[in-house]
This record gives structure tokens, sequence and C-alpha cells, in this order.
């Protein structure tokens, strides 16, 4: 009996004894190379994903003064009526903050802007680009308008503090709802260096939902190259816009020669206005070119856009709600010039600009505000000369200098009876991640 | 083990902190890796890291400072400069050495020159057989570098003329793949450094005047200027470092550091 007992116990004594050996040779024979190996692709594994997430933004604090309290001003704003004869503000102009996400072909974006007037959704869109050929896209949500050079060029490139007037007037958020596609050709195609985009969008200026379900049409042809040697690039477009909104009022005044010969309005009192859409037609044409020689990088760029935009009695901005005043229709048309001038190889940019917007291609001068003819403050042409300097600090820092001269053409309209003392000093620093 | 581990990670990061960094392109970075671990024996006391990735990634890693010396198989860009100076940063610009480029083929193939419109009419497509340029009644498989590569701008602006690649080449990620391919493939054609150059395959003689005369690749050939598929091989660096990155590049530029490009099997400046 002891000895089957024996017998048992030693049994079960060595099968444990094998089991135990063998569970601690499977743990003493794992390689601390492969331990390393296998935390570092982990690591890897982990960071990749991180990596899919990108956060950058720019921050652009400035301080500002303008000739006289009071008057309204498209450099970031009209300035608010104070007592003092020479006004001046310290604002935070953007705030950008912009998380992009990215997975294989698909891209994910918001863009907010954070400033002392709140958080602002500037973008939020996805993008899908085709796996193949990397030729097509399709981007849909709210995103930026594609028009022209500058309208497309982040604020934080721009040697300018403010983009020109006409595109702040006619794009005032640069943005809005819709779908765009662009189809980009690649390094092996013939046509590498040509791009379009085409969108379309709800036309509310993106600040609100769709108000009358018309859509607008945008497109923009575009084509760069830089010569063999790296010491010129240059760029020429052409964009299209096509669109309008419907006239809720019944009311809306046409550009007419009047019975006097005057230039003006015609009032069109049908009732089957109504309705109707109030066509936005503009027509663009760009062109850039970027120098390396021996004084530095010159950059001159050029844009003009004309067409029709509807608007009110004082103001031809594009609306984002739906309208109810009186309409008028206008021809207008409006361009830019750039000069920009890197000193050498050193941290200084110095950059002159011209810019001109008329509202109203119809009526010119000592026409607006003539009597009968229906012309109101927003005919008023401005050109707008302005002169800056740039001092690069590093990789994330920039400090901008920058003076407007604004000009109006003097007409029989109250307050426009000569040019109004709005010229602007600007003084930005830049910091951008 | 984990504490082991985050030593190591700790002793890595010290060392790439103080180190000189080069970053850039994957021709450069043989020579490049060569020239740091002669500089580094005779200047123990500098530590020197070589990393590829391409020509822009290089240049790219200039613009956010996470490298001291950019290497470019290709001139700087005209966008990357302006990025450069939008960052406040000024650049400079050294040629290192020259790297002739071989047309290479199977050894098979009986085909053993060719003139640059010849070549011009294989890798657009419009010349498709062998027969076409002397050689067996044999299709021609053409092989590239990727379109992201500098060697591959390189021979499209000097050989091809700026004309565009045909679409049935085949894109190759790396020169130790064409190398390969066309080792194994009777009709096969492509391009490579003459560093790359390997006995499986055979480099062909190439005419710049319509037929006149034809040149074989070679170190002779390349440094006296008589073959005519050569390019300048880079590094860039900020006026702001100069200082700290001299030392290396008068060593790369010196007769030591260039009898150390022509054993790595580029082609050293004119003396």
């Amino acid at each position: 009996m002891n000895f089957k007992r024996n017998v048992i116990l030693t049994a079960v004594g060595a099968v444990l004894l094998l089991a135990n050996t063998g569970l601690k040779a499977q743990e003493a024979t794992e390689n601390p190379l492969d331990t390393l190996a296998r935390s570092l692709q982990n690591m890897a594994d982990d960071l990749n994903k991180l990596k899919r997430l990108k956060i950058t933004g720019y921050l652009q604090p400035q301080y500002q003064y303008i000739d006289s309290a009071g008057a309204p001003s498209v450099a970031g704003g009209d300035f608010i009526n104070g007592t003092s004869k020479y006004y001046s503000r310290v604002m935070m102009r953007r705030g950008r903050f912009k998380f992009t996400y990215d997975y294989q072909n698909v891209r994910l974006m918001i863009n907010t802007d954070v400033t002392e007037k709140g958080l602002f959704m500037r973008e939020t869109y996805i993008k899908v680009t085709d796996k193949w050929l990397k030729m097509f896209s399709v981007t849909a949500g709210l995103l930026q308008d594609q028009f022209g050079f500058e309208l497309t060029q982040s604020s934080s490139e721009r040697e300018t503090p403010e983009r020109a007037r006409y595109n702040q007037t006619l794009f005032p958020t640069e943005r809005d709802l819709g779908i765009f596609g662009t189809l980009e050709f690649p390094k092996t195609s013939a046509l590498n260096g040509l791009k379009l985009d085409v969108a379309v969008m709800n036309g509310s200026a993106g600040v609100a939902s769709e108000f009358d379900s018309h859509k607008d049409f945008t497109g923009r042809l575009q084509y760069k190259k830089t010569t063999k040697n790296e010491k010129v690039e240059f760029g020429v477009g052409a964009s299209y816009y096509y669109g309008g909104y419907r006239i809720g009022s019944n009311k809306d005044f046409k550009p007419a020669t009047l019975a006097n010969g005057d230039n003006g309005f015609e009032f069109a009192p049908d009732t089957a206005n109504y309705n109707r859409v109030a066509r936005r037609i503009y027509m663009g044409a760009d062109a850039q070119i970027s120098i390396d020689w021996k004084i530095g990088i010159t950059t001159l760029r050029a844009e003009y856009i004309m067409g029709e935009q509807p608007g009110t009695s004082s103001s031809t901005r594009s609306i984002g709600s739906a309208p109810t005043s009186t309409i008028y229709h206008r021809n207008f048309d409006g361009a830019y010039f750039y000069l920009i001038q890197n000193i050498g190889q050193s941290k200084f940019q110095v950059v002159a600009k011209y810019d001109w917007y008329d509202p109203n291609t119809k009526v010119s001068g000592k026409e607006i505000g003539k009597a009968g003819t229906n012309t109101k403050v927003g005919d008023i042409r401005f050109d707008t000369y302005g002169f800056g300097v740039t001092y690069r600090m590093n990789t994330y820092v920039k400090i901008i200098g920058y003076y407007d001269v604004v000009q109006n053409e003097s007409t029989l309209i109250t307050g426009y009876a000569k040019d109004i003392t709005d010229n602007v000093f600007t003084l930005r620093m830049q910091f951008k991640f | 083990m984990k504490t082991n581990l985050l030593l190591l990670a700790f002793a890595l990061s010290t060392t790439v902190g103080f180190a000189q960094k080069l970053k850039g392109s994957d021709t450069v970075l043989p020579l490049a890796q060569k020239e740091a671990e002669s500089y580094m024996k005779s200047n123990k006391a500098n530590k020197i890291i070589v990393t590829g990735g391409g020509s822009g990634v290089g240049l790219a890693a200039l613009v956010d400072g996470t490298t001291d010396i950019a290497m470019s198989s290709r001139k700087i860009k005209m966008s990357e400069k302006i990025k450069l100076q939008d960052a406040g940063k000024a650049s400079k610009e050294t040629v290192v050495a020259y790297d002739a480029l071989a047309v290479i083929v199977n050894p098979a193939n009986k085909v053993s020159q060719l003139t640059r419109e010849q070549l011009e009419g294989i890798f657009t497509g419009k010349i498709k057989n062998w027969k076409e340029v002397g050689g067996d009644d044999l299709q021609i498989v053409v092989y590239s570098r990727e379109s992201s590569s500098g060697t591959y701008e390189f021979f499209k602006e000097h050989v091809l003329k700026n004309k565009n690649y045909a679409s049935s080449v085949l894109s190759m990620p790396a020169t130790g793949a064409i190398v390969q391919s066309i080792s194994q493939t009777k009709g096969a054609i492509g391009y490579v450094g003459l560093a790359y150059m390997e006995k499986e395959v055979k480099a062909l003689k190439v005419s710049y005047d319509k037929g006149k005369t034809y040149v074989a690749p070679s170190m002779a050939t390349a440094k006296d200027k008589s073959y005519p598929i050569v390019r300048p091989l880079y590094f860039y660096y900020l006026t702001t470092t100069e200082k700290s990155v001299k030392p290396f590049i008068d060593f790369c530029l010196s007769p030591e550091g260039q009898k150390i490009v022509e054993q790595v099997g580029y082609v050293p400046l004119a003396k």
C-alpha cells in the first residue's frame, strides 16, 4: 500500500516537475533582442497611428490705427466710433487651429478660428483622393471658395495683412458649403502643372445653411511651371463663378441709361421679380511670376475680375441670408497688383500692392448720388495703395508693418464728396506652427 | 527590461541630440556615410548621423531645422527656396561630387551603343523593339526610378529633354531593384549611377552627337567630361550653421575626401 502510494506520488511529482521545467524553459528561451524588436514594433505602430493626426495653425495679434474714428474699413473690420481723432485698436485678427487626420487616401479636416469675437468654424470637410492615378479628389463640407489666386492663398502666407477689397466683398467669409472636385496632373503626365478645380456650392457665404435652394457653380483652371534652372516660377489661372440668390423682394433695380441721359438704375416693379434669381457672375484671370536673382527673390502678381453682382443700395457684399430689401444689379470690376521683394537672403521682405474695386462700372464720380439716378454708397469705387515690410524672425514668427492708403472717388453723396480719411496702419506679429 | 530599454532610448537620444545630422538623397547616402566614417575616425569627439529619404525630404528637413546638411542629387527647387526665405533662413550650396548615370542592359543584349535620340525614343515609348536599334527582334522592357527620385528627374531633363516617360515604363523604388530586374530580363533597359554598376549588367556607350562618337561611362570619361550624362551631387546648409558644418564639408572637398568619392564610385571634383 505504501509502495503504491509512493510510486503514485513520485509519478505525480515527476509530471509536475517536468511541466514546471517546461514552463521555465519557455520563459527562459525568449531572446532579449526579440523582446526589444517587439517593443519597438509596438512603439512604431502607435507612432504611425498618432502621425495620422496633425495639428497646425497660426495666431495673428495686431495693433492698428485709422485716420478717423468710426471710419468703415476692410482692414479687419470697421473701426468703432470713438472720441479721439486717430482711433487705434489691438485685436487677434486670426487664431487658426487646424486638425487634419489622414488615413490612406482619405482626409478629414477641421479648421477653427479663435479670437476675442469667439470660436468659429472655418472649414470642416472630408476629402477623398483616387488611389490609382492620384489625379482626382472629391471634397465635401464647409470649404474654401475656389476662385482666383489671392482668395485661395493662406492668410498666413500672404504678404499683406488683408486680401483685396473686391475679394472681401464678393467672398466675405472665403468659405461656402458644397462639394468640390480637383483634377491635378501628376509629374509623369505631359500636362503636369495643370490643375482644375470645380465646385457646386450653396452660395450662402458659408455662414448659414442654404436659404434658397439655388446652387452656385465655381471653377478655376491653373497652370504652374518652373524653369529648368529653378530660377523662375510662373503661374496663370482663369476662374469663373455662376450663381446667384432668389430675390425675396418684388423690387429690383437694373443698370440703365435714363431718359435724361444720366447713367443710373431703372426700377423694375414687375411682381414676377419675386423669387427670380439675382445673378452672381464673375470671370477672372490671374498671373504670378517669381524670379530668383542677385537682389533676392522678386515676385509679381496680378489678378483681374469682372462680372455682375447683386447688392443693396449701400453694399455689394455677398449675402448669407435670404434678401428682403430692394436688390440693385450692378456690373463691377476689380484688380490687384503685388510687387514683393526679398532683400537678398536676409530676413527682410518689402511689399507694395495696389488694388481697386469698382462696384458699378456704369457710373462714376459725380454721377453717383445725382438726383433721379438711384445711385448710392454701394456704387462708389475704392482704390487702395499698400506698402509694407516683413521681418521673418525664424521658422515660426514674423512681424509685418503695413500702411494702407485708401482712396474713394468723389461723389455727390453726403460724406463722400471727397476722399474720406480712412488710411490704416497695421503692425502684426504672426506665430505659425 | 523596461529600465534597460529606457536607458537605451535615452542614450540614443543624447547621441542624436548632439550629433551633426545629414539627411536627404539616397544617391548621396553611401558617399556621405563613408565620408562621415572617415571623418569621425580622425575627429573622435564629433558624431555624424546620416539618413536617407530622398532629396526632397532632406531639403524639407533643412527648412524645419531637423538637419544640419541636406544631401541632394538635384538643385534646390524654387518652391523650397521660397520656403526657406519664409522661414527667415538663408542657405548655401556646395557640390561635393559628380554622379555619372550609366544606361544599362542585359549582358546577352547584342546592342552596345545608342544615341541620345534613340534613348529618348526608347524611354518615351516611340521605339518598342530592339530590332529598331540594331538588336534582336525582342520587345524592349523599360525600367526607371520612381517620379519622386532626383535621378528620375535628371534623366528626364538631360536625356529625354523633358519629354515624358512612356506609361509602360516600369517604376522601381531603388537602384538595386533596377539592376536585379535588368540582369534577369533579356530585353530590359534602365539607368543607374556608376557607383551601382554590377557585372550582372552591361553599360551602353552613349552618343550626344547623333552617332559621330560614342563614349562608355567610366570614372575617366566622367572626369574628362567626355561622357555626357553626369550630374552634380550637392550639400545644402544654412548660413547660420556654416561654422559648425564647414569642417566636415571641407573634409569632403579635401584630397582625402575626394579619394573616398572615387572609392565609392562617384566622380571627384576637378582639381
